[in-house]
């Protein structure tokens, strides 16, 4: 049970029952607390509903709150930081311009130009590790895989790892319509020199580890002159 | 005096009506609480220095003329306590001490107040709503819309009263 001075407010609000807000009258006669709480919550009232609210702004989730921002920027401009930040802003637009644009601009046309590659074979090992030598001059490294033995599946998942068995790629790459070989391109530009191997396995593996692998195409890289 | 009490009370007269609904929960002790308290209030208005706030120092003289009533029904349970003319005369020379708070203080105040405090208090003194039905809006429970109430206006409290005039002090020898 809430004590009754615990329960003066709920009475000014009108939220008792008539018989408990006739025990709160009773008290009032005699608890001088009470009725210090009852004058004030009356004036408090008054005073706060005399008044039209200023309007009510949820609080932001942002740390960065108009006041904290506009704090920040008075800052910045009592101290001639806006001419600062005014200067920093038009230099960064001139970068764009005479070098990022560009740049960029150069970027996309040879990304939409045909890509050269050279092209190797890579047959299922027998022997010793083919050499690929990578050229500046090829964006991508095209792969022929001879098809692994057994029967032909739909698909199967490639693997491209390097010497210290991490996987650089992993993509599926679907059966030869023709012949029997698969061929897959890699870009060159992420070979260093050293030992990869290719490994593929059937399309439901999670993985074309060692393991699992249907066939093996170690091969090894070497820079080019050029 | 007339004339000027009716030109000085007369607009207060509603706001009046309306607290004492709430304290009375009848219309008709209302009206006589009313009643009461403007008599009293009348036969003070000349001890009411020119400046007063006379909303403010109406609030305490209908303040005062309710404990009253609270003390004849506590003393005489059933009874209708306005019709009975024992109670002690209220202190209308009191001076409210709500009375110098400026709508600059009430913004200020309010603007300190946390989200969800000010939510419960605006939609009950502003929006006019009962604790039921600011729980429904807010989607929280009604007990604990009372409590939220509760914090606001002890909040609210503690930042105006460095605004409100001690009647101690302020009073005449």
């Amino acid at each position: 049970m809430i004590p009754l001075c615990e329960r003066l407010h709920l009475f000014f609000d009108a939220e008792l029952s008539p018989e408990e807000a006739e025990e709160i009258r009773v008290h009032l006669a005699d608890c001088v607390r009470c009725q210090r709480e009852l004058h004030e919550l009356m004036q408090l009232d008054d005073v706060m509903g005399r008044w039209a609210p200023p309007p009510f702004r949820l609080p932001r989730a942002s740390p960065w709150s108009s006041r904290r921002l506009r704090h920040v920027l008075a800052t910045l401009a009592a101290r001639g930081g806006a001419a600062v930040a005014i200067f920093v802003l038009m230099a960064v637009v001139g970068y764009q311009n005479f070098f990022g644009i560009p740049h960029l601009r150069d970027e996309l046309a040879a990304a939409q130009s045909p890509q050269p590659a050279s092209w190797h074979f890579l047959s299922v090992s027998r022997g010793g590790p083919p050499v690929i030598v990578a050229s500046q001059r090829y964006r991508m490294v095209g792969l022929t895989l001879g098809m692994p033995a057994g029967p032909t599946l739909p698909s199967y998942r490639c693997e491209v790892r390097d010497a210290g068995d991490r996987v650089l790629w992993s993509f599926a790459v679907p059966a030869p319509a023709r012949g029997d070989e698969i061929q897959i391109v890699i870009p060159a530009f992420q070979l260093r020199p050293g030992a990869y191997s290719i490994a593929l396995a059937g399309p439901e593996s999670a993985a074309a580890g060692p393991q699992s692998a249907l066939a093996l195409y170690p091969f090894t890289v070497e820079l080019g002159k050029d | 005096v007339g004339a000027k009490f009716g030109e000085a009370v007369g607009p207060h007269v509603p706001g009046l009506r309306a607290l004492a609904m709430r304290l009375c929960r009848s219309a008709a002790d209302a009206d006589d609480l009313v009643q009461d308290a403007l008599e009293r209030a009348f036969r003070h208005f000349d001890e009411l220095a020119p400046d007063s706030n006379v909303r403010s120092w109406l609030l305490s003289v209908l303040h005062h003329r309710f404990i009253d009533l609270c003390r004849v029904r506590a003393r005489r349970p059933g009874e209708s306590p306005l019709r009975e003319h024992d109670a002690p005369v209220p202190d209308a020379d009191e001076p409210p001490v709500w009375a110098n708070i400026t709508e600059d203080n009430v913004r200020a105040a309010v603007a300190q107040l946390p989200a969800d405090l000010r939510l419960a208090y605006e939609l009950c003194i502003h929006g006019k709503r009962t604790h039921e039905e600011i729980a429904r809006i807010l989607g929280i429970a009604t007990m604990t819309v009372g409590t939220r109430l509760l914090r606001a206006r002890r909040r609210l409290r503690e930042l105006l009263l460095p605004h409100t005039v001690d009647a101690r002090t302020t009073r005449s020898p």
